[in-house]
């Protein structure tokens, strides 16, 4: 685990990736980490997300900037932005149900090679190729997802990088970070000393970088 | 109109249950159970969902991404575990608005191809997982039907909805169909049948 400065994100990032943001809705989002990748010069980003924030909120900062070129989310009302860009071909969007999409996450992070869930049987998302029937239930069946990199959030880290969340802000965060090659957190506050193993959400062998917004002395 | 309706949802809730609300009309209903120690669930990540007590904690949001605050003895968990309560069949009631109901409690409220396309968020876990379906919207649309014989909309989830409540009346779903179960606020049987495509059997509960 390494803390890095803002100006040294830029370096790890390249065309073409796929990655997770954690967040919902803006909260629990790393939102100085976004504006890098705004005022970046990368393009064609594969998406994934809970939702699309708002218009200039949260993952809606960079969506406004027509880098993500596809977006696996469960909500994109909220930034009109998506429908628009959708509209006129800019951006590939892929809905999934949010629990289905939390467990694919999940699968990928955690080495399963399937999620088989009950959501979505009966609507749209149903298809002959991915049902399957189990003790007489119906079930879909959807791949886990990775990603090339996971750019997430956390409330507090200490002088190890481990993380505690506060609040609601943990929501995808904590499976995104299993299910990428590398993770990059935004941290809000760092303390000068080492959290108790009871106190920690996640521990700093699991993360690549931590971005630090401000040290607590 | 939209309180009367929340109101009689809370009627439905029992002491201690744990319940999610969805966004719009169904967020009313906290207001009106006081002594019920109901455990709201806010499906980004926490039982003991209290709406914003002036705390200001930038931390914690609502399902819409608003502030709120929690209940003491509140819990904070990620989505994962979140969408396991829900999924997993340890939500007592979650109350949803819709499109569109049918006669087979058939539910469509994630989507108008073409027109709107918000995306089904936790929708359809919700409504699969969840012991009791309660959908509390607005009889008509400025007139249009909503309540159908079949939905035209692209479903949330198929069969699941048990309870159907409007400024006119209440329905339920059992496995002998629809049923109408209660008239309200003064409307009467031949209001809820022009305002209704669908077909349901009248049971009236006699008070």
């Amino acid at each position: 685990m390494k803390f890095i400065q803002l100006n040294e994100v830029e370096e790890l990032l390249s065309d073409n990736l796929t990655i997770m943001f954690g967040g919902f809705m803006g909260n629990g989002s790393p939102h100085n980490l976004i504006d890098v990748l705004v005022d970046s010069k990368i393009n064609f980003i594969t998406a994934i997300c809970n939702d699309a924030g708002l218009e200039d909120y949260g993952l809606g900062k960079l969506i406004r900037t027509e880098k993500i070129t596809k977006l696996i989310a469960s909500h994109i009302g909220l930034n009109p932005n998506v429908a628009k860009q959708m509209n006129n071909n800019l951006i590939d969007v892929r809905l999934l149900p949010q629990g289905t999409l939390i467990e694919c996450i999940r699968a990928g992070g955690y080495g399963l090679g399937a999620v088989i869930t009950p959501t979505g049987v009966g609507t749209p998302l149903e298809t002959p190729e991915n049902t399957i029937t189990i003790d007489n239930r119906k079930y879909l069946i959807e791949k886990p997802l990775n990603a090339d990199l996971s750019i997430i959030y956390g409330t507090k880290c200490d002088i190890l990088g481990n993380i505690k969340y506060s609040g609601t802000t943990q929501n995808f965060n904590t499976k995104m970070t299993l299910a990428s090659e590398k993770v990059i957190v935004e941290v809000e506050e760092k303390v000068d000393y080492i959290f108790d193993p009871d106190e920690i959400d996640m521990h700093y062998s699991l993360i690549d970088y931590i971005y630090v917004n401000k040290e607590i002395r | 109109m939209k309180n009367l309706i929340a109101k009689r949802v809370a009627d439905e809730l029992n002491e201690g249950d744990i319940v999610n609300l969805g966004i719009g009309l169904p967020t009313l209903v906290s207001k009106y159970v006081d002594d019920k120690n109901i455990v709201f669930q806010s499906e980004n990540g926490m039982l003991g969902l209290e709406t914003y007590n002036g705390e200001k904690n930038d931390n914690i949001t609502d399902a819409g991404g608003s502030l709120a605050s929690i209940k003491d003895g509140g819990m904070f968990f990620d989505s994962a575990f979140s969408f396991g309560v829900i999924r997993g069949g340890h939500v007592d009631v979650t109350v949803l608005g819709a499109l569109e109901v049918d006669q087979e409690g058939n539910l469509a409220n994630w989507i108008i191809p073409g027109k709107l396309v918000p995306g089904m968020g936790g929708a359809m876990d919700l409504v699969v997982g969840a012991k009791k379906v309660i959908i509390a919207m607005q009889h008509t649309n400025k007139g249009r039907k909503k309540i159908l014989k079949k939905c035209t909309l692209p479903l949330t989830a198929a069969g699941h909805v048990d309870m159907l409540i409007t400024e006119m009346c209440v329905f339920q779903f059992t496995s002998e169909g629809m049923e109408l179960i209660e008239l309200c606020n003064g409307y009467t049987l031949d209001d809820v049948k022009e305002n209704t495509e669908a077909e349901f059997k009248i049971k009236i509960k006699s008070t």
